[in-house]
């Protein structure tokens, strides 16, 4: 196909802005037609002093006006060779006429003549005309995006500065909590040490180092002796609540069997509940039971709410301990059948300090603050725990713990939930 | 057989009392000081066989006077037995970097001091 020259058709009627598009492109035009149109072509064309007619194929019209307009006869394909080999680089040839003819030609066209018809040379224009537009938009857009990209400039370093500004509220919130975590260990400190002192003394006396003493003498010391280890608990109770209060406190989470744990707690309650004749029970479904928790929190939950029940449950009672796997959680229930909670006591059970008028049986004294601490490491744990009782008619503390194992697929980690 | 020595550096005057009266009840001879200065001069002066020492000290703190002594190699035998109220891993790391023979934390229990005081003398 010969690139030099420009392919221009027109088929079917002749419309004035094509042709003014197309006048345009045109130079030294070859037209290849027949017919009313070919004849309509030439006259439209013909007022303009840039196109050169070189060549037209006609039948019997004639064409008034054409300067070297040449007429030829019924077009064909020879005709077609005959202009190829006139035209020069630049110019236009132009096809016109009917679809007919248009379909006659195409077929005859010799070499690798591409012929396209005029709609789709319409469409081609329209395409051009669009791809102008697309330009201009596209840099309408640019500059559009110029402007944001500074506006986001500035937005990046008004956030530099916020930015900055955290990383020094932040180091200043760090010293703060250092400096808690200091006044905590210092108040742990001071509190400490007079106790030790006090419990120092009092066993080198019950030691009887400085000299015999009375059977009065030593049991009024023993009882001087169990008021400092309450206090001492005490403190560290009081300690740990104000740790986790603080938010201070950080679970160290393991796999563990939870059965395991509660077996170990209720074993080193034995004795204690033995003295009162009270039996402890269990009721686990499952030899092992696998949950992500902290185990010695746990423990100490267990050991609080299993060591409440012994001191509240009266001689001869039952306390029963039952552990069930509810799929994704685990749940704990303890009943005895001890006196019971009053309705209006239930709501204060785990509030600090609130010891409700139960007998106590032997054993040390409690702080007050079990159930408090016991409340705060369930829900540590993402838990919950709860009580229900009635008076006379025993206790029942049940809480329940995610397991927080990791889920069957393999995309999921064991701190995944 | 002469008594073994026993140094006890703690600020705490009764502390220090209780665990005297006990070591002397044990058979030890017991020597005191309050401050980390005075612990290290009589630690050079006094050979004691075994020195009990704290670690929050006025004037030189615990660990300092661990530190002297053992990588000292006129004294570096002598067994030392850090104590402490702090209770934080840190102070376990630091005593261990000094050279102590053993830390023990306060409260402590008399039991555990004095069994250590004898595993550590040979006894």
């Amino acid at each position: 196909m010969r690139e030099d020259i420009r392919l221009c058709p027109f088929i079917g009627g002749v419309k004035k802005d094509h042709l003014d598009a197309r006048r345009r492109k045109m130079t030294n035009l070859f037209i290849f037609g027949a017919g009313q149109d070919t004849v309509h072509l030439i006259e439209a064309l013909s007022g303009s002093d840039k196109l050169t007619i070189a060549g037209v194929i006609d039948t019997d019209s004639e064409a008034p006006g054409i300067r070297s307009a040449k007429c030829l006869g019924i077009p064909t394909s020879a005709h077609a060779k005959d202009l190829l080999d006139k035209a020069a680089p630049g110019d236009t040839m132009c096809l016109v006429g009917n679809r007919a003819i248009y379909e006659a030609l195409s077929k005859e066209i010799p070499g690798n003549m591409r012929v396209m018809d005029a709609p789709a040379f319409g469409i081609l224009l329209k395409l051009a005309e669009e791809c102008d537009k697309t330009k201009l938009a596209l840099k309408e857009a640019n500059d559009e995006l110029k402007i944001q990209a500074w506006g986001l400039n500035k937005t990046n370093e008004a956030i530099k500065l916020l930015y900055n500004e955290l990383a020094d509220k932040n180091r200043r919130l760090q010293e703060l909590d250092r400096l808690k975590s200091d006044f905590l260990s210092v108040v742990s400190h001071e509190l400490r040490t007079p106790l030790t002192i006090m419990k120092e003394f009092t066993f080198i006396i019950l030691d009887e180092i400085p000299g015999k003493l009375t059977a009065d003498q030593k049991g009024y010391i023993e009882i001087i002796a169990n008021n400092i280890d309450r206090l001492s608990r005490l403190i560290s109770d009081l300690l740990d609540i104000s740790k986790m209060e603080a938010k201070k406190e950080k679970l160290n989470k393991t796999f563990v069997n939870i059965i395991n744990l509660a077996e170990t707690v209720i074993l080193g309650m034995k004795t204690q509940a033995d003295k009162k004749n009270i039996e402890l029970k269990t009721e686990f479904r499952v030899p092992a039971l696998d949950v992500y928790v902290d185990q010695d929190k746990i423990t100490q939950v267990f050991t609080n709410l299993i060591g409440n029940a012994v001191k509240f449950t009266p001689e001869n009672g039952v306390i029963t301990l039952a552990i069930a796997d509810k799929d994704k959680e685990v749940e704990c229930r303890l009943s005895d059948t001890g006196i019971g909670i009053a309705a209006e006591d239930l709501s204060k059970v785990f509030s600090k300090f609130q010891q409700f008028n139960r007998t106590e049986g032997p054993g040390p004294k409690g702080t007050g603050l079990g159930l408090a601490i016991s409340k705060q490491l369930v829900e540590l744990h993402s838990g919950k725990i709860w009580v229900d009782s009635e008076p006379g008619k025993g206790t029942k503390f049940t809480f329940i713990l995610p397991k927080q194992l990791p889920e069957p697929s393999a995309e999921k980690g064991p701190n995944d939930k | 057989m002469a008594k073994k020595k026993i140094l006890i550096v703690d600020d705490e005057a009764e502390i220090v009392k209780a665990v005297q009266i006990r070591l002397e009840h044990e058979g030890y001879e017991v020597l005191v000081a309050a401050d980390g200065q005075e612990g290290l001069a009589k630690a050079k002066t006094e050979s004691p066989d075994l020195v009990v020492l704290d670690v929050m000290l006025p004037k030189l703190d615990g660990f300092e006077v661990c530190r002297f002594l053992k990588f000292d190699e006129k004294y570096k035998k002598i067994p030392i037995i850090m104590l402490t109220a702090r209770a934080q891993k840190i102070d376990e790391d630091t005593s261990k970097q000094v050279g102590a023979d053993a830390y023990i934390a306060k409260p402590f229990d008399r039991g555990a001091v004095i069994a250590k005081i004898k595993e550590l003398l040979g006894e």
